[in-house]
């Protein structure tokens, strides 16, 4: 192998300067507003940490914390799961192509526009989706008025939206493996099932696990499906945090409490993201 | 023809970037940047009366960039820009409810302006409005905004529906409204609920005129906190009633303002807290399901107001400012001159603004084009504020609508939110 020298720190420079102009510097400067007391026209003062320990003491803050963790356990792994039965189904269909355009179809639509047609779609007077739930017994969901309900219908609306994401990952991952494989174990006597569950299931793991850590990592900026359905409420009891982080930035202009709050959200995010990165390396990328 | 080479294209860029700064300061930019909503782009610039700006862009011979945002990015937008050490932006829009000490000391002082180049019949503005915009910390003067918008609450209804139920008017008292909201409230024949009266939950004007009309308040001119008085409990037990009876949308706390226009037009609420100029939409024949049926009058208020002539009424305005850092300041000012002339609040009336001066709904023609224009002229006369501006509004504004919708739906007591307003809210009040 040849020496990694000067040239190649030259050839490398200027990818690495776009990824520190783009990323880490801006980072930085999030890291260092966060420690400040800082407001329109006001100047920032150092305050250490007292914005972290303002957000910590927050009840506020744990509210939202809690009800972005629950939405994007649901939605991440209904997402799988979801992109794995589909995956599956269209894998064994001939003629695909129409199939695959509908499950992509949701990412095409503007993720605003798509938020406000379900909240045309659920509202629970006049929305056709709600009065035909209705009709066929169902209870009404009242999204607008209950905690739970509302979150629920977040929850439905972002499966709805990023399922596409998922699918094609898995499905892509699940075309890519050889059919010798499942020959081999047809030969070996394997049925359905334990062709999916031995030969499927560990090709497309690594795929399933970067799905996985894509989708936790981009779940928890959750804003626009929450601020369009319910906007935190009622009574600010659907609130996540990007809509906290919002809140605090944008509408009580205290940049440090929001870039505090921005800061705590990858800490959190990258707590929960970690166990499934060492897994996807472990399994993907550690040397042989 | 000889090919472009790139290091003439390098060059030609080079030479484009290093441009600007052979242009002086003080020469005439060809075009000023306004950040403003879309309604005050289209109140100046379209309508019956056409483009009051046209005129002006002509003499000067600059043209206008709007920049048109919604409520909270207006002012952040605003307010960054007006931070930085230089902008681009010579003309805000600032909201009253926004005007705080903090973000008015980023606006350039406007008294050497008026000194030199003053406002057509400036006593004329409504004083109030006026006032907002003012660094109260100096006796005189301390002018930093001028009024260019107001909207005033009125309560809109549709009389087809008033008809149907066999409702004569609609509820100028406020102990008269349940009773109405009673009869008002119907399921039609293809299931579709029809809702007696609908407002904006995600805010708090109309906790406050409740409680008003129950002669109490919310915060006084003088910082204090009067939510947990009776009268605020009163209200929030009404609100608590009309909605648990059904006789609010069930989803009303996630309405936008374009879902209560949409169920206003379709007919699904019959009476809504809105200001005036919402009733062009209400009555629109393209987008309404009964043009024509919709009528204006006060939000009700009690037999005392009512003996003293007082009407109910709550109002917002906006006014135009300069930041600091703007470029052609006197450009700019020139334009607020021109916006503000009387002729031309008169115009811009009629393409739908809420005139700032008390003179325009004498106007002959605004009487003739704006079927409300003696209601809104009364409506005017005695609104105020939902609450005066101080530092920490945004966060009372988040702490009253909390409480209130909890109230509202039942999570918790009406007494238990009007206590925690109070005490919450206490420690955010100017000293």
């Amino acid at each position: 192998m040849r020496r990694f020298g000067v040239t190649q720190w030259l050839m490398l420079a200027p990818a690495q300067a776009l990824l520190w102009a783009a990323i880490a510097l801006p980072a930085l400067y999030v890291l260092w507003l966060s420690v400040t007391d800082s407001s329109y026209g006001s100047g920032s003062a150092f305050v250490g940490l007292q914005n972290y320990l303002t957000i910590w003491q927050d009840g506020y803050f744990w509210r939202a914390l809690t009800n972005t963790l629950i939405v994007i356990h649901v939605v991440i792994y209904a997402e799988l799961v979801l992109a794995l039965g589909l995956a599956v189904a269209v894998a064994g269909v001939r003629r695909r192509r129409l199939l695959i355009s509908i499950i992509l179809m949701p990412y095409a639509i503007s993720e605003v526009v798509a938020v406000i047609i379900w909240k045309f779609l659920m509202d629970p007077n006049a929305g056709i989706v709600a009065r035909t739930l209705t009709s066929f017994g169902s209870p009404t969901l009242h999204w607008a008025s209950d905690p739970d309900s509302g979150l629920a219908l977040v929850s439905l609306v972002s499966i709805w939206l990023h399922l596409p994401f998922s699918f094609m990952l898995v499905f892509a991952a699940m075309l890519a493996v050889p059919k010798e494989q499942y020959e081999a174990a047809s030969v070996d006597g394997a049925q359905a099932l334990a062709k999916f569950r031995h030969v499927t299931l560990p090709a497309i793991l690594p795929a399933m696990l970067v799905a996985l850590v894509f989708r936790y990592i981009l779940a928890f900026r959750l804003f626009s499906e929450v601020w369009l359905l319910t906007g935190g409420g009622p009574a600010r009891r659907t609130e996540v945090l990007a809509i906290y982080l919002y809140k605090q930035a944008f509408t009580y202009a205290d940049f440090g409490a929001g870039a505090a709050t921005g800061w705590l959200m990858v800490v959190v995010s990258l707590l929960f993201a970690v166990g499934y990165v060492r897994l996807l390396h472990g399994t993907s990328f550690a040397r042989r | 023809m000889s090919p472009i080479r790139r290091r003439a294209i390098l060059a030609g860029a080079l030479a484009a970037s290093a441009a600007p700064r052979f242009v002086r300061a003080d020469d005439k930019p060809s075009k000023l940047t306004i950040i403003s909503h879309r309604v005050h782009q289209l109140t100046a610039t379209q309508g019956p009366a056409g483009d009051v700006t046209a005129p002006w862009r002509a003499r000067t011979g600059v043209e206008l960039e709007w920049v048109t945002l919604d409520l909270d990015a207006i002012h952040d937008r605003l307010f960054r820009e007006a931070s930085l050490s230089r902008s681009q932006v010579s003309i805000g829009f600032v909201l009253n409810t926004r005007a705080v000490p903090e973000a008015l000391r980023l606006f350039e002082p406007l008294d050497p302006f008026m000194a030199r180049a003053p406002i057509d019949d400036f006593s004329d503005m409504q004083p109030r409005f006026v006032d907002a915009f003012r660094d109260r910390s100096q006796p005189e003067g301390g002018h930093v905004g001028i009024p260019y918008r107001h909207a005033v609450n009125a309560m809109h209804y549709n009389e087809a529906i008033f008809a149907d139920r066999g409702v004569e008017a609609p509820p100028a008292l406020i102990d008269d409204l349940l009773p109405v909201a009673r009869k008002l409230t119907h399921t039609r024949a293809d299931g579709t609920k029809v809702a007696a009266l609908a407002f904006e939950a995600d805010n708090y004007p109309m906790m406050v005129q409740f409680a008003r009309a129950y002669g109490g308040d919310f915060i006084t001119e003088d910082f204090k906190i009067v939510a947990d008085q009776p009268p605020m409990m009163k209200a929030l037990t009404l609100m608590r009633t009309l909605y648990a009876e059904g006789h609010l949308p069930q989803n009303i706390t996630a309405m936008s303002q374009n879902d209560l226009i949409g169920a206003m037009q379709s007919g699904t609420v019959a009476m809504m807290s809105f200001p005036f100029g919402r009733t062009v939409l209400f009555n629109d024949p393209k987008s309404s399901k009964y043009p024509g049926k919709f009528r204006t009058t006060f939000v009700p208020g009690n037999a005392s107001m009512q003996a003293r002539g007082e009407v109910m009424s709550t109002a917002e305005f906006w006014s135009m400012a300069i930041p600091r850092n703007a470029p052609a300041k006197d450009l700019a000012w020139d334009l607020i001159v021109w916006l503000s002339k009387p002729e031309n609040t008169v115009a811009e009336a009629i393409n739908g603004n809420g005139p700032v001066r008390v003179s325009a709904y004498a106007d002959p023609r605004l009487q003739k084009m704006v079927p409300y224009a003696a209601q809104e002229a009364t409506a005017l006369k005695w609104s105020r504020v939902p609450m005066p501006a101080f530092a920490k509004s945004a966060q009372t504004k988040d702490i009253a609508v909390e409480e209130m919708q909890a109230a509202m739906l039942g999570m918790q007591a009406p007494e238990v939110s009007a206590r925690n307003m109070a005490r919450r809210i206490r420690p955010l009040l100017p000293a």
